[in-house]
């Protein structure tokens, strides 16, 4: 095959084409993904901030806190609880860090792809010329060839 | 020349007795001028006839002088006939007087036709002579010599210079072809350089730090945060080590890049190498043939010329020793070799009365021996 450099442009087009189409729809699924963590990190706090006052109230019902009360089983209990609120916004928080760092991978993982295409098809576009040329000096040497 | 001319002076000055050789004793019969006599001595004392004398003297002297008596005394019978009709003796005979006179114009006649035919054999063989010396015979030898030496000039020409053409398509083609290689090779290669591949190099995973949100309200309510803030700062640790991980991930897929990037460079590099090599080992082999070709076709074209010149000198060797035959054959001598000098002289009156007193002779010995 000589070398023919529209045969490299449509090629390179499609290659373009298809990186930038999977690449809008990781973008999309990656934006679906952090709006429904963000989502349930919200609702997550939003769960925390209503429990921690029907706990309050529990223990004053059963007079364990209340003006001038400070029991120990209080504290340790409003201690869990905001360590138990921690452990799961952190794991939450870190989960949503994970999923980001998941499309930011498959996105660099495409791009690589993507690259080494486009490398690919240059350094083929080299041999063929190299291939071309000799063929080239081949005729030239006509019946010495 | 005259048979009177030719034959008295001889007769004149060999009338002084001569001393045989040999054996040679017997008394020659008397004439009335001494001819038989003189003319066997004669034969006797010629240094081109000793040999034969030397071994054949005695049979020689008994046959040839009766032989050469008869013929002779034929002859000068006719000649004393004649002298002395011319001087007024009537003792010679009318009828004897005109044989003879027939016999003496037959002889001049024979004498003219035959010295008639010397002279065109001689013109004929000096011709034959000059042709051999001068190179005649050639024809046009070396026209056709020149035009093969033409036809070699030309054919090496023309070889030569399809050779010089197509070593310069080879050196142009070449030229060409590593141009191409090279403007390709360096189109990759900038292009590689211009456009790492590798996405990671800036490619960080995210860590979001968790806090105390209830840390207000736990001070509110009179409640330690110290055991809740301790678990903050766990927890921030776990992610911190999570993030390291993915970090760590994305460090190894970036050198991994990197080093798929250096390697593509390196192939390309290699490929140019390679490729530049491949056309200059396919140029070798091309002006390789080339002289080949060139040295074949000019040991062909010398074989042909070759060919041709040596049917010309054959050609000419055969018409030169045709020409030496015909020489030879007429009597002549080849230019540059040793000659006899019989062959070269016309013979005089006493060569033919030698003739034929040796044809007398039963042919055992000729003038020319």
């Amino acid at each position: 095959m000589a070398y023919d450099p529209s045969i490299y442009e449509a090629r390179r087009r499609g290659l373009t084409d298809n990186y930038s189409a999977t690449a809008a729809m990781r973008a999309y699924s990656q934006f679906l993904g952090r709006q429904l963590g963000q989502r349930g990190l919200v609702d997550l706090n939003t769960n925390f901030n209503q429990q921690a006052p029907r706990l309050v109230s529990s223990y004053g019902q059963r007079g364990l806190v209340g003006p001038n009360v400070r029991t120990g089983a209080f504290a340790r209990a409003m201690q869990q609880f905001a360590q138990q609120r921690v452990r799961q916004t952190s794991e939450y928080q870190t989960g949503l860090d994970q999923q980001e760092y998941g499309y930011g991978l498959t996105n660099r993982q495409a791009e690589t792809g993507y690259n080494a295409s486009l490398q690919d098809m240059e350094a083929e576009k080299a041999r063929q010329i190299q291939e071309d040329a000799q063929r080239l000096l081949r005729h030239r040497a006509g019946v010495y060839a | 020349m005259s048979f009177h001319r030719s034959i008295r002076p001889r007769i004149q000055r060999r009338t002084p007795p001569v001393e045989p050789i040999g054996k040679v004793t017997k008394k020659t019969p008397s004439l009335n001028v001494g001819m038989p006599q003189t003319i066997v001595k004669d034969h006797v004392n010629d240094p081109a006839m000793k040999f034969s004398f030397k071994n054949e003297a005695d049979n020689l002297d008994k046959i040839a002088t009766k032989n050469a008596q008869d013929v002779i005394d034929a002859l000068l019978a006719g000649v004393s006939g004649a002298v002395r009709a011319s001087t007024g003796n009537s003792n010679a005979g009318t009828g004897q007087s005109s044989s003879n006179k027939l016999a003496w114009a037959k002889w001049n006649d024979e004498l003219a036709r035959r010295k008639l035919e010397d002279e065109q054999r001689a013109r004929g063989l000096t011709g034959m002579q000059d042709s051999l010396a001068n190179g005649g015979y050639r024809g046009n030898a070396d026209e056709l010599l020149a035009l093969i030496a033409g036809m070699d000039a030309t054919g090496q020409t023309n070889i030569n210079s399809n050779y010089s053409t197509g070593m310069s398509n080879i050196g142009a083609g070449f030229d060409t072809a590593q141009g191409l290689t090279n403007q390709g090779f360096s189109k990759a290669n900038q292009y590689l350089k211009d456009n790492p591949n590798n996405p990671y190099q800036s490619f960080q995973a995210q860590n979001t730090p968790v806090q105390n949100a209830m840390s207000q309200l736990l001070a509110s309510l009179g409640v330690s945060n110290d055991p809740v803030a301790q678990q903050v700062q766990a927890e921030n640790v776990a992610s911190q080590q999570s993030q390291g991980a993915a970090n760590d991930l994305t460090s190894l897929l970036s050198a991994n890049a990197q080093r798929n990037d250096a390697s593509r460079l390196s192939e390309m590099q290699m490929a140019q190498q390679l490729g530049n090599a491949g056309m200059s080992t396919a140029r070798a082999g091309y002006e390789s043939n080339a002289s080949n070709v060139q040295q074949r076709a000019l040991a062909t074209l010398l074989t042909q010329i070759q060919g041709a010149k040596f049917d010309v000198e054959q050609d000419v060797g055969t018409r030169k020793q045709t020409l030496m035959d015909a020489i030879i054959a007429a009597g002549g001598i080849i230019p540059g070799a040793p000659s006899t000098p019989l062959l070269n002289q016309p013979p005089t009156m006493i060569d033919v009365l030698k003739r034929l007193v040796n044809n007398g002779a039963n042919g055992r010995m000729t003038y020319a021996e």
